[in-house]
């Protein structure tokens, strides 16, 4: 199965940059027997742009930070599409809803994802620059690496490529 | 009886834009606050950094014009080098920024603006988007969209090494330049961005100009203020969104005067009022005399429409006719109301067009001379931008090793916070009044007075909770909360 990691936020921003954290340290655990089928990087914007990234791809897993789901900072859920709530990056603020974004795109016949799952981080309102994550959300980056490789493993078990499960890496 | 209006500070920090509005006794509005978080410490995050590493770092501010922080960002650090770039490393930033403008303006009209006029401002929100426009005028509108933003990815990648975030811009110019082979891509991709922009600008005529109800409402005074303008231009005083001289012209259109980017603090400064952490820049030798309009009032403005005031013209020949056009239907310069912006933009958008082919076509752009190595200490330094939203002005300060001292940024959206603020009192003033019905439309037609301006909490602040960055509240006069709407 095509697939496509996408770790979102802002490095410099503290906590909204959970996602890119992730996304990196998930890269860096894949070195090596990664499956040509999988894709890994950071992005930093929302609506059609990120629309525009998943085209051509059949999986996407995303990994962004959330506020307001009413669990402690760095609380770690799996969420789908429908269940999304609001997270930092998912929807950008200068632009359409990401599922918006995503009809749009599929109306113009775009190839997007069937299978789209959201890893969000909650966390705390960030307000000061700093490359840092806080303790408790640097306490989710091993749980959101071990889900991230879950899912992308079992995406690589479905595609007809060969890829080894992450213990073995 | 006179209510004492308090807000916490610390509501300001949960991410959102707010529009508070707080009735009298009689349910006239009395006041009107808009409220921008800040984000805080990104000066200190930068001193003691290579000031070359601010053209990579500053573009992290915002996802939104990273584009515009980085060109900043590198003739700021061009200045502290004292260093004059090649022509061909001008030319090239300024095609990867025009290409920039095309995506930009063309994604605000269709995702944010447009919905306002294609689809009406009194259609549910939940239609009130670029779907709406699909359905109303057509789908292959929405692949115009996503091809034009494509195009304009292809040469921000070409030119700055990325889609997002370039990173070729150094002290004296870029790391690398264009092929010949490139140079016909990027000016056949330019070619076809000018029709779009026709396109839109057809499209707007005929749905918005075409619409009488819709004219009326940008030539009433509901979204009418007189302030100063300010904009970047070009020798001929033509518009000029990489390069050039700031005019600023008064609110009868008088040039006072062209400031360069080191004389920036001459002509503005900010002022604090202490229900915001947002600073109000205005016009320092007119000085601060409150939110208010007129020629005395120093409060400014930095659009699309503020830069058309404060230019003589444009510098391409299907823009300038545009241009002609517009303050002929408009009554002349300067135009004055506020929802003209959206036209003013799409002009802004077929200029950006004309200019990509025009710097796409020149004989030089492909030449290998596109970096000047600094020779001369670095010390202190200031680049200007226009980033869509408003000027944009980054100033450096280092040792004599390059390391930052001191940093300050005026962003674009911060420019136009007191316009912003007198804009939506405005509307909510003209339209909620004793016994009025509020409805979504009615509170639709107040924040239309906010995205006007563009206005990018990216870089006034970060971090939004993913919703559109606006709440509206409206306060009966014992404070109770009685209409609240929140954008999805």
């Amino acid at each position: 199965m095509h697939t496509i990691v996408l770790g979102l936020g802002n490095p410099i921003l503290g906590d909204d940059g959970i996602g890119c954290r992730v996304v990196q340290e998930v890269e860096t655990r894949v070195n090596g027997w990664a499956s040509p089928n999988i894709e890994i990087e950071p992005f930093y914007r929302g609506g059609i742009a990120l629309m525009e990234r998943l085209v051509g791809y059949e999986k996407v897993v995303i990994v962004d930070s959330v506020q307001g789901l009413g669990g402690a900072p760095g609380m770690l859920l799996r969420l789908t599409l429908d269940q999304l709530p609001t997270s930092n990056y998912i929807d950008s603020p200068h632009d359409v809803s990401f599922k918006t974004a995503l009809e749009m795109g599929r109306r113009l016949g775009a190839e997007l994802p069937a299978e789209i799952v959201i890893f969000g981080v909650e966390i705390a309102p960030t307000s000061d620059f700093l490359e840092e994550l806080s303790v408790e959300v640097a306490g989710s980056v091993e749980p959101a690496v071990l889900a991230v490789l879950d899912e992308i493993t079992g995406s690589a078990k479905n595609s007809t490529s060969e890829f080894p499960s992450p213990s073995e890496g | 009886m006179k209510r004492h209006i308090s807000i916490d500070p610390m509501t300001r920090l949960e991410g959102h834009g707010k529009i508070e509005i707080f009735l009298d006794e009689a349910g006239d509005v009395e006041n009107c606050y808009v409220l921008i978080p800040e984000l805080r410490g990104f000066e200190r995050f930068c001193v003691g950094r290579p000031v070359e590493e601010m053209a990579l770092l500053t573009n992290r501010i915002c996802g939104v014009c990273p584009e515009a922080h980085h060109l900043a960002a590198a003739k700021a650090a061009d200045a502290v080098y004292h260093v004059d770039p090649p022509s061909t490393a001008k030319k090239l930033r300024e095609l990867l920024y025009s290409a920039f403008y095309v995506t930009d303006h063309a994604t605000h009209f269709y995702a944010l603006a447009g919905p306002d006029f294609v689809m009406g401002p009194d259609v549910p929100v939940a239609e009130r988007n670029i779907l709406g426009i699909i359905h109303k005028v057509g789908l292959d509108v929405a692949g115009k969209v996503l091809q034009v933003r494509k195009y304009g990815h292809q040469v921000i990648e070409i030119i700055g090494g990325r889609k997002v975030h370039p990173c070729t811009s150094i002290p004296g110019g870029l790391t690398k330049g264009i092929t010949e082979e490139q140079r016909q891509e990027i000016a056949k991709m330019g070619r076809w961005a000018i029709e779009f922009a026709q396109f839109t600008l057809k499209l707007f005529k005929d749905i918005v100009l075409g619409n009488k109800g819709y004219l009326d409402l940008i030539l009433g005074d509901i979204y009418t203020h007189r302030t100063y303008y300010i904009g970047t231009v070009d020798e001929k005083n033509k518009v000029n969104f990489y390069d050039g001289k700031v005019s600023v012209v008064d609110p009868e259109g008088k040039r006072i005067c062209r400031y360069g980017p080191n004389e920036y603090t001459d002509w503005i400064a900010e002022h604090v009022e202490p229900w915001t952490y947002l600073k109000f820049p205005y016009i320092k030798p007119i000085g601060w005399k409150g939110l208010i309009d007129g020629k005395d009032s120093g409060v400014y403005c930095a659009t699309p429409l503020s830069r058309l005031n404060a230019a003589d013209g444009m510098a391409t020949p299907l823009a300038q006719e545009e241009y002609e056009a517009y303050f002929s239907t408009m009554g002349g310069k300067p135009v004055h109301q506020r929802l003209a912006t959206h036209w003013a933009r799409l002009i802004e958008l077929l200029y950006a067009a004309e200019r990509w082919v025009e710097l796409a076509v020149d004989p030089g752009i492909t030449s290998d001379q596109f970096h000047a190595v600094p020779t001369e200490k670095p010390t202190e330094g200031v680049g200007i931008v226009e980033a869509p939203r408003g000027t944009l002005t980054h100033h450096y300060w280092t040792d004599e090793r390059g390391v930052l001292t001191k940093v300050n940024l005026v962003v674009g959206t911060t420019n136009n916070y007191a316009p912003i603020s007198m804009s939506v009192k405005k509307a909510a003033q003209s339209l909620i009044k004793k016994g009025t019905v509020i409805t979504e439309g009615l509170l639709n037609r107040v924040e239309m007075a906010f995205r006007i301006y563009d206005p990018c909490f990216g870089c006034a602040t970060h971090s939004l909770p993913g919703q559109m960055p606006l709440e509206v509240k409206i306060y009966d006069a014992i404070g109770h909360v009685v209409r609240e709407l929140r954008q999805n």
